[in-house]
């Protein structure tokens, strides 16, 4: 071996390390491929694609991993994978924060990225399942287990009719290849198979062989501009590749930029903008799967995603309860107070009222009491006064006569007159005092009076001011009325009557007996003015303020408590001429009827 | 100019009048009786002074309407009321109208006869007539002669006290009184015994001024 040999052998051995060198500096993208039911036709375009992305961008190794449809999802959960190509979207499970949709395929026969696949459900032509509702019962075989589109683009449609896919008679092969299913659907093994789309198309153009031949496509779908495929169900995103979080942000801006320039093939296969997620997210959310998978079990987060609006509104007529229990109760606290305040002003008022007509009573005690006592003052005083005059006169008049030596006798003369004169006026004042004692000894109710009499000594008491008419006065009236307050009341009555009228140039009282059933009515009336409402209410009112400048008020009150006291009836109203007419109904005495009822009875026996 | 105080009487009742004019006659004064408003205001000659004890109630025109009435034509000669009943509101009505006094009618004799000197006393010469023969130096240098028993006497006369009573108020029996009396009366010159109570007025009243 010459030097020049060991020269080259040893360039050779450097540059194979340098370049191992190299190759072992390359970053290693590892990127998931969807193993699908071969023939597939887009399984060309993505080892193209990766064969263009290894050209394109030599720093990076690239490596394909063909995995199962329903692997791919774990593997790239478990971070296996850098980069994958889902045959669909594939938002339903796993951490998608993790995930950036980076791109999907198109081609001719699904040129819109959210449409790209579908599913086909096949039922041989003389099967009697004519829609979707048919099936349900009935043995239906698929491939495999959740992969999209396939199994659970089919349930979706199926879930969307009414039946509950749950309860599906679905039996998987576990072999990728669909070709089976056809076979066993043929020899009548199934009622029905769920097939991806465009494998018909795919088997056509791989080997000119239509596989529909016997059988019959269920609910076939006419959405041709979306999809140019055969298909039973609605469509999904197309094929979509998918960036891990475990590969860097330019690699994957590098990668991306490089498949965009991918030119178009003869299928027209190309990469494009990513899908749209909301069709599957809403199949998730029809067969209650993925992160709709709470929906399956009555968690506190579906009833709240289910029953929102009437949660919300329990808890909003929750609050309002609450509020307005906490508002009525405060309202009845309050009421309460105000009751209980209404509750005391009213005993306080009763308190009140009780007083007033106890001090009422009273007065009223008080007045009968003045207004006899005047009267009896009127009478007494004259006679006592005129006594006293005329006594104090004598000892004047007889000092004189003794201070003076003249003849006495002319002078005894004139004291004996005086002293007669003094002797008739004592005489007067003991005849008051002995009717006075003599009343009081009848002073109780039940003493009869003769009304006639007692009106007719009233009448001419004011004879002499006035013209007093006195009608009906033929017979003795007995009435069950103490003399002495009988008269006080009827005096009482005429002086009002006969001040009521004393404006009028000749005044004149009327007062009218009668009889009604047991009871004997006087009215009194006058010819004086017309009262007007007010006055009349006035008098008619409990307080009775008087209409005549002298009067002290009381003189209608004394009346009605006398009249009360025996058990006689008061009654106001208007006279003919407007003025105040006054009606007392007083019972007739009871000893006094008996004996003239007896007397009428006996003769008219007789 | 030596005019009389009359004093007119107003009652409806008889005796009341009666007793009135002679009670005051007793004193001294000069009465003069009418039985109504009416007859009062016909018959009466309101130029003598004066005064008017009336009835507060009497029938067809009452103490209060004659009294309205003198008002009314201008005559002011004083009133003296007399009501049976002692109502203050009355008293009061009466007293507003001008009336000089209110009297109860069985407030006694006293009362009666103290109003109506109280009413008099602004009649200037009322009691002139009851001693024209002396000027008052006179009558007040007689005065000044009496003992001082006599004074005594004559203070309570002046008072218008009965002799009874003058006689227990100075502790001398009626009879010694009669003498003290007729002492004075010789000492003033006076011999009608009723004249005594004025004359001593007159003296008294002048030494007032007097002093």
């Amino acid at each position: 071996m010459n030097i020049l040999t060991i020269k080259k052998i040893l360039i050779i051995l450097f540059s194979v390390l340098s370049i191992g060198a190299v190759q072992a500096n390359e970053t290693i993208i590892k990127i998931g491929l969807p193993l699908v039911s071969p023939p597939w036709n887009t399984s060309q375009f993505l080892q193209q694609s990766i064969h263009y992305l290894s050209w394109k961008l030599p720093q990076y190794k690239f490596e394909a991993v063909w995995v199962s449809v329903d692997d791919i999802e774990k593997s790239f959960e478990e971070g296996k994978l850098n980069l994958a190509v889902f045959p669909s979207l594939p938002t339903l499970f796993g951490n998608s924060k993790t995930r950036r949709v980076l791109s999907t395929i198109v081609d001719t026969r699904a040129p819109n990225p959210d449409s790209g696949t579908s599913c086909v459900i096949l039922v041989p032509k003389d099967s009697p399942i004519k829609d979707l509702k048919d099936i349900q019962g009935k043995h239906i075989i698929s491939t495999n287990k959740m992969s999209l589109p396939g199994n659970l683009a089919c349930l979706a449609e199926i879930e969307k009719s009414g039946i509950n896919t749950d309860e599906l008679n679905l039996r998987l092969l576990g072999d990728l290849n669909e070709k089976f299913l056809i076979d066993d659907l043929k020899q009548h093994k199934a009622d029905a198979a769920f097939v991806r789309s465009g494998f018909i198309e795919d088997v056509l153009l791989a080997s000119g062989k239509n596989i529909l031949e016997g059988l019959r496509v269920l609910n076939p779908q006419q959405n041709k501009q979306l999809l140019n495929l055969v298909h039973s169900t609605g469509t999904y995103p197309g094929p979509t590749l998918v960036a891990n979080n475990n590969i860097s942000p330019q690699a994957v801006h590098a990668i991306l930029s490089t498949l965009l320039t991918i030119p178009q093939n003869s299928y027209g296969q190309k990469w494009t903008v990513p899908a749209n997620s909301e069709s599957v997210d809403e199949l998730a959310r029809n067969l209650k799967i993925g992160p709709y998978a709470y929906l399956r079990s009555w968690t506190v987060e579906r009833i709240w995603e289910e029953y929102k609006f009437f949660v919300t509104l329990a808890v909003l007529f929750i609050i309002f309860l609450f509020i307005h229990s906490w508002l009525t109760q405060k309202e009845v606290v309050k009421k309460t107070a105000h009751l209980s305040q209404a509750l005391k002003d009213q005993k306080a008022a009763e308190e009140m009222a009780a007083a007033k007509g106890k001090r009422i009573e009273f007065l009223e005690k008080k007045a009968v009491i003045g207004q006899l006592s005047n009267i009896v003052a009127h009478e007494v005083n004259g006679p006592i006064g005129i006594i006293q005059n005329l006594t104090h006169g004598l000892r004047k008049q007889i000092d004189v006569t003794l201070d003076s030596e003249a003849d006495p006798t002319d002078a005894l003369d004139s004291i004996e007159n005086q002293l007669n004169i003094i002797e008739k006026e004592a005489d007067k004042v003991c005849s008051i005092i002995a009717k006075m004692r003599l009343a009081n000894k009848t002073n109780t109710p039940g003493t009869d009076s003769d009304l006639s009499e007692i009106l007719q000594t009233v009448g001419s008491q004011f004879n002499k001011k006035c013209q007093a008419i006195l009608i009906g006065l033929k017979e003795t009236t007995t009435v069950d009325f103490n003399p002495i307050e009988l008269e006080v009341v009827i005096y009482n009555l005429f002086k009002n009557a006969y001040e009521a009228s004393a404006q009028r140039k000749a005044p004149r009282i009327f007062a009218e007996v009668s009889h009604k059933n047991d009871t004997a009515i006087l009215r009194i009336w006058d010819s004086g003015p017309a009262l007007s409402e007010k006055e009349f209410l006035n008098i008619v009112s409990e307080e009775r303020q008087t209409t005549k400048a002298e009067g002290i008020g009381m003189g209608l009150s004394i009346v009605s408590a006398l009249v009360r006291k025996h058990e006689g009836k008061l009654v106001f109203s208007r006279s003919e001429f407007g003025g105040l007419e006054i009606t007392l109904v007083l019972p007739f005495s009871s000893t006094a009827h008996r004996e003239k009822n007896e007397s009428k009875s006996f003769n008219s026996n007789r | 100019m030596n005019r009389k105080a009359l004093i007119r009487i107003v009652d409806d009742e008889l005796n009341m009048r009666n007793s009135l004019k002679f009670l005051l006659e007793q004193s001294g004064f000069v009465c003069r009786c009418y039985e109504s408003a009416k007859d009062f205001l016909v018959n009466d000659d309101f130029n003598i002074p004066g005064c008017i004890i009336m009835d507060y109630q009497m029938d067809e025109m009452s103490g209060l309407e004659l009294q309205t009435k003198l008002n009314q034509r201008g005559i002011k000669l004083p009133v003296v009321f007399f009501s049976g009943q002692g109502d203050i509101d009355i008293a009061v009505t009466a007293m507003r109208k001008g009336a000089q006094n209110f009297i109860q009618k069985a407030s006694g004799a006293d009362s009666i006869l103290s109003a109506v000197r109280q009413v008099v006393s602004s009649v200037p010469e009322s009691y002139l007539d009851f001693a024209p023969s002396l000027t008052p130096a006179e009558a007040i240098n007689l005065y000044s002669k009496l003992s001082y028993q006599e004074v005594k006497v004559c203070e309570c006369i002046n008072k218008g006290m009965l002799n009874s009573d003058i006689a227990r108020k100075l502790q001398i029996s009626p009879k010694t009184l009669r003498n003290y009396k007729l002492q004075i009366r010789q000492k003033l010159q006076l011999d009608d015994p009723a004249q005594l109570p004025h004359v001593i007025r007159f003296v008294i009243d002048n030494m007032k001024e007097g002093k």
